[in-house]
C-alpha cells in the first residue's frame, strides 16, 4: 500500500512538471514571426479624455510606421513609485512620461537618456520648444526630456456672479482682486469671492510677481526669505483672514476647481485642466478666464508641464526615438493638442481657441521644478500658508520656517 | 492560579519511580522524535519565509538606516547622519511621534472599555442578542480604505454629519479640515471599526467564566460592578492582555485612515501625520530611504518596548 502511495505521488508530480513545460513552451512558440519591433510605453492617465487621446496617438503612429508596435500600459496611481520599482527590477519601459517636479530624481541616477542628439535634427526643430519649459528637464546643460504640453495659471471667474455684483471686468491687480473678492462674498449663500488653496504651486507665482523667488537659478540656494515673499503672503493669506476667500475644505470641496464648479467661489486660480472639468462635470456654469492679477513688480506665473523621456537602458533606441520624434514633432503635437485639449509646448503649434490666456503667460512663467527630495519642503510651505490664514503664525514666522525647511531639504543626508 | 479546569491530580505512588524521575529531568522525552520532526517540517516553509522577508527585511532595514539610498543608486555609507536628521533636524518626525502616541493613548483604553462593555451587554440573555452581536461586529468586516473614503464625505464641512448637527442647532466644526479636530475624527473612525472584533474576543473569554464562580461571589456579597471588576476581569486576563497588546501595536502603526483622510499629506498642518505615514512619505515622496529605514527601526524599538511593558503588567508571568 505504501509503495502504491509513493508511486502515485511521483506520477502526479511528473504530470505537473510536464504540463508546465508544455504550457510555457507553447507560449514561447506563439511569438510573432514578422519583423516588427515592439517598444514599451508607459504613461499615467488622469482623465478618460487623456487616455483616449493617448490611445489614438498610438494608433496614428502604428499606421504610419508599420514595423514598430507599441505596447502601452497606463498607471492610474503612484506613478513615481511604480516607475522606480520597474527601474529597480530592470523592466523600465522604453518610452514614458515624466513630471517636471520630480524628474531630477531620475536624471541624476542615470535613468533617462540624454536627448542632445535631437539638436542636430533640423526637420525636428528643437528650437521651437519654449526655453522655459525645456529647462525643467535639463541637467548640467544636457536635455533629458521633451515637454509634451503645459499650462500656466489664470483667474477663472463666474460671469453671472460678476454681473449680479455689478463688476464689469475681472481684476488686473492685487488690490483690485481684493476689492472684487470682498464685493462677491456672500456667506449666507455659502459663496466666497475666491477659493484659494494653501498650496505652494498656487502661492509662489505671487512671490514672483512681487519680485521674489524660492530658490536661486541653479537650485542651490534658498531665496524665499525676502520682503517680496512676505508681501505676497500678507496679500494671499490676508484674503482668507479678512473673510473674502476660503480654503477648499471650508466649502466642502477637494480642490479649487470643485469649489468653482459648485459655485461656492466667484474666482479661482487654476490651469487649463479646469476647462475640461467644467465642460464635462459643470457645464451649466457661465465663466471666463483672465490673466493672474499683477503684483508690485509685474506678472508672475508657474508653467506646469510633463515630458516624454526615453529610458537610458532601452534596447530599441532607434524605434523609441522615432516614436518620440513623431509625438513631439509639429504634426504629432498638433494632433495631441487637439485630442487632449492641452496646450502644445512648441511655438509652431497653433494653440487651441480659448487657451490664449494661458499661452500669453508663458513669458512670465517659471517652471515647476525642484531638486530631488524637496517634497517635505514643499509640504512645509503648504502648512505655513495655512497657519498664517488661520492666524496661528505671522507671515514673518511662516517665511522663516519655509526657508529653514528648504535648507533642511537641500542638506538632507 | 488555575480556575475550574486544571489537570486532575494523580496519586504520586501510582506512577513508577523511574518514569517520575525521567519526566522531571527530561520532560520532552514524552514526545516521540518522529512527531518533533514532523512538527518542524510543517513550519519549515513559513519559517523560511519569515526569516527571509520579515526577519531578513528587519536586518536589511537596520543596515540601510546607516546609508544614503534613493533606490535607483547604490547605498552610500552615511554613519549616524540619518538618525541625526531624524531627531535633530526634521521637525515633522517629532510631530508624527507626538500624534501617534496621543492616538494610541486615547484609542487603546477607549476601544478596550467600549468593547468590554458591549461584550458584557451581549453576554446577557437579552432579546435580540444575536442581532446586537451582528450589528456591533459589522463595521470590522469593512475595508478600512472604503470606510475612510465614505467618512471623507460624511465629515465634510458641508457633509451629512454637520447637516444633522445643524438640524439640532449645533454648528459642527470642519472635522477633517481643522487641525484641532482632524486627529480626533480619525480616532473616532478607528474606535468604531475595531470595537467589533475586540468585542468578539471578550465575548469568547466571558463565556469561559464559570457560573459557579460568579454564584459563589454573589453569595459572598459581590454583585454588579464589584463582581465585574474584582472577579471577571482577573479571570479574563489573557483576553485583556491580547486586546490591549494588539490594540497598542495596531494603534502605533496607524496608516490607512490617516493616508486616505488627509489624501497622503499628513493632514491640515501635519495634524494627521502619523509615524508610518511619515515613513511612507519620506521613502516614496522624498526618496530618502535611509531616513525612512531609521524611522522604521525607531518605531519598531518603541513598539517592542511598549509591548514588553504591557506584558510585564498583564501577561501570564505576572500572575
Amino acid at each position: 500500500m505504501r509503495k502504491l502511495h509513493i508511486l502515485a505521488n511521483i506520477a502526479i508530480g511528473a504530470v505537473l512538471v510536464l504540463s508546465m513545460t508544455l504550457i510555457s513552451g507553447a507560449r514561447a512558440t506563439a511569438a510573432p514571426s514578422r519583423a516588427t519591433t515592439t517598444i514599451s510605453f508607459v504613461s499615467w492617465s488622469s482623465t478618460p479624455v487623456e487616455l483616449a487621446a493617448v490611445k489614438q496617438l498610438i494608433t496614428n503612429f502604428e499606421s504610419k510606421y508599420k514595423s514598430i508596435k507599441i505596447s502601452y500600459t497606463d498607471v492610474a496611481n503612484n506613478y513615481q513609485t511604480v516607475m522606480k520599482a520597474r527601474m529597480v527590477a530592470g523592466t523600465a519601459p522604453d518610452v514614458f512620461w515624466m513630471n517636471s517636479d520630480y524628474n531630477q530624481d531620475f536624471i541624476r541616477t542615470n535613468q533617462l537618456r540624454n536627448l542632445d542628439f535631437l539638436k542636430s535634427d533640423k526637420t525636428y526643430g528643437l528650437n521651437q520648444f519654449y526655453k522655459s519649459l525645456l529647462s525643467g528637464y535639463e541637467y548640467k546643460g544636457h536635455i533629458y526630456g521633451i515637454p509634451k504640453d503645459y499650462s500656466t495659471l489664470a483667474i477663472f471667474y463666474n460671469k453671472s456672479m460678476f454681473k449680479a455684483a455689478g463688476i464689469s471686468k475681472p481684476p488686473t491687480t492685487w488690490s483690485q482682486f481684493q476689492t472684487d473678492a470682498a464685493k462677491l462674498t456672500d456667506k449666507s449663500k455659502k459663496v466666497y469671492g475666491a477659493v484659494i488653496s494653501a498650496d505652494n504651486a498656487r502661492w509662489l507665482p505671487f512671490v514672483f510677481a512681487a519680485g521674489g523667488s524660492y530658490l536661486n537659478k541653479s537650485l542651490t540656494k534658498v531665496t524665499i526669505n525676502s520682503a517680496a515673499a512676505k508681501q505676497a503672503l500678507d496679500w494671499y493669506a490676508g484674503l482668507v483672514q479678512k473673510g473674502y476667500a476660503a480654503l477648499p475644505s471650508t466649502v466642502g470641496a477637494g480642490w479649487n476647481g470643485e469649489a468653482f464648479g459648485r459655485e461656492n467661489a466667484a474666482m479661482v486660480f487654476e490651469g487649463n485642466w479646469l476647462t475640461g472639468v467644467m465642460q464635462s462635470t459643470y457645464p451649466s456654469v457661465s465663466y471666463g478666464t483672465a490673466p493672474l492679477p499683477t503684483g508690485p513688480k509685474g506678472a508672475g506665473n508657474y508653467a506646469f508641464s510633463s515630458a516624454w523621456v526615453i529610458s537610458a537602458k532601452t534596447k530599441h533606441l532607434k524605434e523609441s526615438t522615432q516614436f518620440l520624434k513623431y509625438v513631439t514633432g509639429k504634426a504629432g503635437m498638433a494632433v495631441w493638442s487637439k485630442l487632449s485639449g492641452y496646450i502644445g509646448s512648441r511655438k509652431d503649434v497653433k494653440p487651441l481657441p480659448g487657451t490664449k490666456v494661458f499661452v500669453d503667460q508663458v513669458k512670465h512663467s517659471q517652471t515647476y521644478f525642484f531638486p530631488p527630495g524637496f517634497t517635505n519642503a514643499l509640504s512645509a510651505i503648504n502648512t505655513d500658508i495655512q497657519k498664517v490664514m488661520e492666524g496661528k503664525e505671522t507671515s514673518a514666522q511662516a517665511i522663516s520656517d519655509m526657508a529653514t525647511q528648504a535648507n533642511v531639504a537641500l542638506n538632507a543626508p | 492560579m488555575a480556575y475550574g479546569g486544571g489537570p486532575t491530580q494523580i496519586q504520586p505512588a501510582a506512577i513508577p519511580f523511574a518514569t517520575r524521575l525521567r519526566a522531571r529531568f527530561r520532560p520532552r522525552a514524552i514526545y516521540k522524535r518522529e512527531e518533533m520532526l514532523m512538527g518542524y517540517l510543517f513550519i519549515l516553509v513559513p519559517l523560511v519565509i519569515f526569516f527571509t522577508f520579515n526577519f531578513g527585511g528587519m536586518i536589511f532595514d537596520f543596515w540601510i538606516s546607516f546609508h544614503r539610498w534613493a533606490i535607483l543608486d547604490t547605498p552610500v555609507f552615511n554613519g549616524s547622519r540619518n538618525y541625526n536628521y531624524l531627531f535633530n533636524v526634521d521637525p515633522v518626525w517629532w510631530t508624527a511621534v507626538k500624534n501617534t502616541i496621543k492616538y494610541a493613548l486615547l484609542v487603546v483604553p477607549i476601544q478596550t472599555a467600549v468593547a468590554f462593555t458591549l461584550a458584557l451587554i451581549v453576554n446577557q440573555n437579552i432579546k435580540g442578542k444575536k442581532f446586537f452581536r451582528t450589528t456591533f461586529y459589522f463595521p470590522s468586516v469593512t475595508s478600512s480604505v472604503a470606510i475612510s473614503l465614505l467618512f471623507l464625505y460624511l465629515f465634510n464641512n458641508f457633509g451629512l454629519v454637520n447637516y444633522a448637527l445643524g438640524k439640532v442647532q449645533i454648528g459642527g466644526p470642519n472635522w477633517l479640515g481643522d487641525p484641532a479636530t482632524a486627529l480626533y475624527s480619525i480616532m473616532g473612525l478607528n474606535i468604531w471599526t475595531t470595537t467589533g472584533t475586540l468585542m468578539i474576543i471578550f465575548l469568547a473569554a466571558l463565556q469561559d467564566v464559570p457560573r459557579e464562580v460568579l454564584e459563589a461571589a454573589a453569595i459572598d456579597g459581590a454583585t454588579g460592578s464589584r463582581a465585574v471588576i474584582s472577579i471577571v476581569l482577573p479571570l479574563i486576563r489573557p483576553a485583556l492582555f491580547f486586546v490591549i497588546a494588539n490594540g497598542l501595536i495596531g494603534c502605533l502603526q496607524i496608516f490607512d485612515q490617516a493616508f486616505v483622510l488627509s489624501q497622503g499629506s499628513g493632514g491640515p498642518e501635519n495634524a494627521t501625520m502619523t509615524a508610518v505615514l511619515y515613513i511612507y512619505n519620506t521613502a516614496f515622496q522624498s526618496s530618502l530611504y535611509g531616513v525612512a529605514a531609521a524611522a522604521s527601526f525607531v518605531l519598531f524599538a518603541f513598539i517592542f518596548v511598549a509591548t514588553l511593558v504591557v506584558r510585564q503588567l498583564l501577561g501570564e508571568e505576572a500572575s
